[in-house]
């Protein structure tokens, strides 16, 4: 299906790179019990990996600490209590609650946006071909240079700080969404015409499920985008937030704050991530990765 | 399609194609996929089309279905003439083109609900395709579970099912192995001697061609026409044995004779 524009790239699913840190669980095609096994033992490796740059990193700030001050780099020993302390303290939880807010939000329009438009264009042959090179432009924009123009817009709080979120993921989410629509098995294209199936028919039975697989991969990108977006803004103007509580600590130099935030970012952005990828298990179910 | 006299044809053919040509144009660059091809199939024959890549073969296929519109010549399908898809004509392909995300029997069932047929009689004709075409067991198997035999197995009955009166197959034992496909045409001799519907098979394989076809209409490239259409003299019902006949030797020797003049 050759239009003549050219395509913008795709976002491709990472879940086998994923898979391949161990963080999934059919990482080949194993029985039950090996899997579990091979699951420990993955879990354990990283757990191994994870302590020994650790301790590196301890040992290198003990070993020389003018060339590592705290104030730059702190070590592990000083981040896991901060780490602990940020936790168990109800205005750090506060802040966070806000990020997630934000990208949440924002996920929600850029994402649903992407697909109803998406949707709309795959199915609009005149539409696609003027809105592709569009596409492709704003493709290429690095988006986040928007921040100082949605704060002038929806000023300091939550909404220029979704809007940001929601324009980031906008674009894997409605790419995908083309391209899954648009690229499907020519051999069940002429299946469907064959049996005269109607336009709806055919978007119904074949476009859409066959493009389930691919939208995920711009859902799961859109996700993390969302979380960079959020993040984004707040360190661009805010008073509140986990970019805010990064921005102020760095200030003040408190550096083991900094990277207990900034873990706790990590792993917000990691739960989301199993979850989609748990949410896709269940739906996309049939698919076999190529 | 330019010729529009009769709409009714002589008795007998059930497809007529008439001087059918077909030309691809791309950049400037003209390819000429059919020069002038004309072939009759009886009502319930079963004609392969036998030919090199390139010969057009499938092209002409996808010209009976009404998925092509030839550049020039008409093809009739029980006197009528052919200018887009049909209710009565199936079409199955070398991949099983599966819609993975269904079962065997949801796959099956995929032109029924297409056409919206009403669901009263469906149970019985889909127990009497899968019976048929030996898959039950596997009704609630995904396409991903079953071997690639298997697969085109469901494919086959997914074109069975809505009972069309003309069955186009192109390669569709193609992509398997020689074991596979050996049984898998023994299968298909079994079912087309059962169901008796008119099948225009397209292969490039010749043993496979004389021993499923009544007649076989081999085929030259660049343009791609017919060479020959060479009668085969096997009785029915087809059985195994009978790929060691003389006169299944023969005839596979002609077509190739015919094939290496070219």
């Amino acid at each position: 299906m050759s239009d003549g524009v050219e395509r913008p790239e795709v976002f491709v699913d990472i879940s086998s790179d994923i898979a391949e840190l161990g963080l999934a669980d059919d990482a080949g095609m194993v029985d039950g019990r090996s899997r579990l096994r091979s699951l420990g033992e993955q879990t354990l490796l990283t757990g191994a990996v994870v302590l020994v740059f650790a301790l590196i990193w301890e040992l290198l700030s003990r070993w020389d600490p003018s060339f590592w001050p705290a104030i730059i780099l702190s070590r592990p020993t000083e981040i896991i209590p901060a780490f602990g302390e940020a936790l168990t303290t109800g205005f750090v939880w506060e802040n966070f609650w806000v990020t997630f807010q934000e990208t949440m939000i924002g996920f929600a329009i850029g994402a649903g946006g992407g697909f109803l438009l998406g949707t709309y264009v795959a199915l609009s042959r005149v539409f696609r071909k003027a809105f592709y090179p569009v596409v492709v432009l704003f493709q290429s924009t690095p988006r986040v240079a928007l921040a100082p123009i949605f704060i002038s817009w929806f000023g300091f709080g939550m909404t220029s700080k979704f809007a940001l979120a929601a324009t980031i993921c906008f674009f894997p989410v409605l790419v995908n969404t083309i391209s899954g629509l648009t690229l499907i098995d020519e051999n069940a294209g002429l299946l469907m015409r064959s049996l005269k199936a109607t336009r709806w028919q055919t978007f119904r039975q074949l476009r859409l499920p066959s493009a389930i697989p691919t939208v995920f991969a711009g859902l799961k990108a859109a996700l993390t985008f969302a979380l960079i977006g959020a993040i984004v803004g707040e360190l661009t103007a805010s008073n509140e937030g986990a970019g805010h509580l990064i921005e102020t600590a760095a200030f003040q130099f408190r550096m083991d704050d900094v990277f207990a935030y900034l873990l706790m970012l990590a792993l917000i952005g990691l739960t989301l991530f199993l979850f989609a990828q748990y949410l896709e298990r269940k739906l996309v179910f049939w698919h076999v990765e190529t | 399609m330019d010729s529009e006299e009769s709409r009714q044809s002589g008795a007998g053919a059930a497809l007529e194609i008439d001087g059918v040509s077909h030309v691809f144009s791309k950049r400037g660059d003209r390819l000429i996929a059919l020069a002038k091809v004309s072939l009759e199939a009886r009502r319930g024959e079963f004609l392969s089309l036998v030919g090199p890549s390139g010969c057009g073969k499938s092209t002409l296929l996808k010209i009976i279905a009404g998925l092509l519109a030839p550049t020039g010549g008409t093809v009739r399908f029980e006197g009528t003439i052919i200018d887009g898809p049909h209710d009565q004509i199936g079409l199955m392909f070398q991949t099983p083109t599966l819609f993975p995300w269904r079962t065997t029997v949801r796959n099956i069932t995929l032109p029924l609900e297409i056409r919206q047929e009403p669901p009263d009689g469906w149970d019985e004709r889909i127990s009497e395709v899968m019976k048929l075409v030996k898959l039950e067991g596997f009704e609630d198997h995904y396409p991903r579970e079953l071997s690639g035999g298997m697969q085109q197995r469901v494919a086959l009955s997914r074109l069975l099912v809505s009972d069309p009166h003309l069955m186009l197959l192109d390669e569709p034992f193609g992509a398997l192995d020689e074991f596979t496909r050996e049984h898998l045409n023994t299968e298909l001799a079994r079912i087309s001697e059962h169901t008796n519907q008119t099948t225009i098979f397209v292969t490039h394989n010749i043993a496979e061609s004389v021993f499923l076809s009544d007649r076989v209409a081999v085929m030259g490239s660049r343009p791609g026409r017919i060479l020959d259409v060479v009668d085969v003299p096997l009785p029915r019902p087809r059985t195994p044995a009978m790929r060691r006949d003389r006169a299944y030797s023969e005839t596979v020797y002609q077509i190739r004779e015919t094939l290496d003049i070219a």
